[in-house]
């Protein structure tokens, strides 16, 4: 357990939220989201199959589980579609909540900056609570602020890329530049020591996927995130020791053996 | 010689990215009755418009709609 947390007007007590895609199966997603000890999970929206009742299935599992869902727009391309797919989000998982997604590069899956700004705009003015998926650009991070958002995600890395904190510099200046405001690193973390750095440098939480979906024992690995996050956190609280240049003994010369002593 | 025009009957939509005739007075409900299936979790969109739940009673279809389904899905 870590300190309690106020996240858009709820109280949790883990700051690990965390994906539901990509588990070998439905049983292990469940598994994994108890293991972790999230209480926030993050569900997507596709077009209804005719043919097979898996969503629905996907759906009454986790619903099962409890946790409170933050709905994403993953996929779009434009604000307009983002908006849409937002406004269809909050009906049918009745939040309104959202994690904005507006994708601008096909190859590293890059946030489009200038469509995210502008479908924040438009859904904070429809009543939605945004979380912006950004990179760590200060001056976008800032712009979005301005514009109403109390949460920011920075991403570590590019998605699913198992990365870490690629521009841990530029993630610090935000958490130096935006003290008031909830920053959870998002995407590009691979392993639990990503997780752990994240929280070092006071970032409030972390959000992934990939890293315990893909690997080889993802209820462990879970288990080891949830770990390793509050462990980061704790740290965190606790005040890191400023890092020097030269050595510095740990144990006391005070009362040392005469044979260590020069002359 | 006469030309005469007779109105068709069916409309031309598409149900999530399907073509599907469907009678001209066919209200959106009396689609989603024939042509969606047994899961009630769903959201809908007509030609990228949101269509809010209690709206469904008042929307006319016309040739060409696009009417998306959406249901949840795993998300990262």
């Amino acid at each position: 357990m870590t300190t309690d947390w106020n996240i858009a007007g709820y109280n949790i007590n883990s700051r690990l939220l965390i994906g539901t895609a990509l588990y070998p199966s439905p049983d292990i997603m469940c598994q994994s989201i108890t293991a972790s000890g999230s209480d926030i999970a993050t569900v997507s929206l596709r077009r209804q199959s005719p043919d097979k009742n898996a969503g629905n299935e996907f759906w009454q599992l986790l619903k099962s589980t409890g946790v409170k869902l933050l709905p994403n727009t993953a996929g779009c391309r434009s604000a307009a579609e983002a908006i849409h797919t937002a406004q269809m989000a909050r009906e049918l998982f009745d939040t309104h909540w959202i994690k904005l997604e507006v994708i601008g590069d096909e190859y590293n899956l890059q946030p489009d900056a200038f469509a995210l700004l502008e479908a924040t705009k438009e859904l904070i003015a429809q009543g939605f609570h945004v979380f912006p998926f950004c990179t760590d650009d200060l001056i976008l991070c800032e712009k979005l602020v301005i514009a109403g958002c109390d949460i920011l995600m920075p991403w570590g890395a590019p998605i699913g890329t198992g990365k870490g904190l690629i521009n841990p510099y530029a993630l610090k200046v935000l958490r130096e530049r935006l003290p008031n405001i909830n920053l959870i690193v998002d995407a590009g973390l691979g392993s639990p020591s990503h997780a752990a750095q994240a929280m070092e440098l006071g970032y409030d939480a972390v959000l992934l996927n990939t890293a315990i979906a893909s690997a080889v024992n993802p209820v462990m690995m879970a288990k080891a995130f949830r770990h390793a996050v509050i462990g980061g956190h704790q740290a965190f609280l606790a005040g890191i020791m400023p890092e020097r240049a030269l050595a510095k003994p740990s144990t006391p010369i005070i009362g040392k053996p005469f044979w260590h002593q020069s002359n | 010689m006469s030309v005469q025009f007779s109105m068709p009957l069916t409309l031309e939509i598409w149900l999530n990215g399907k073509p599907i005739s469907i009678d001209k007075n066919m209200s959106l409900l009396e689609v989603l009755d024939q042509f969606g299936d047994d899961n009630q979790d769903f959201a809908l969109a007509i030609n990228q418009f949101f269509i809010p739940k209690s709206n469904y009673s008042q929307v006319s279809l016309c040739d060409g709609d696009k009417i998306e389904i959406i249901s949840p899905m795993q998300g990262g």
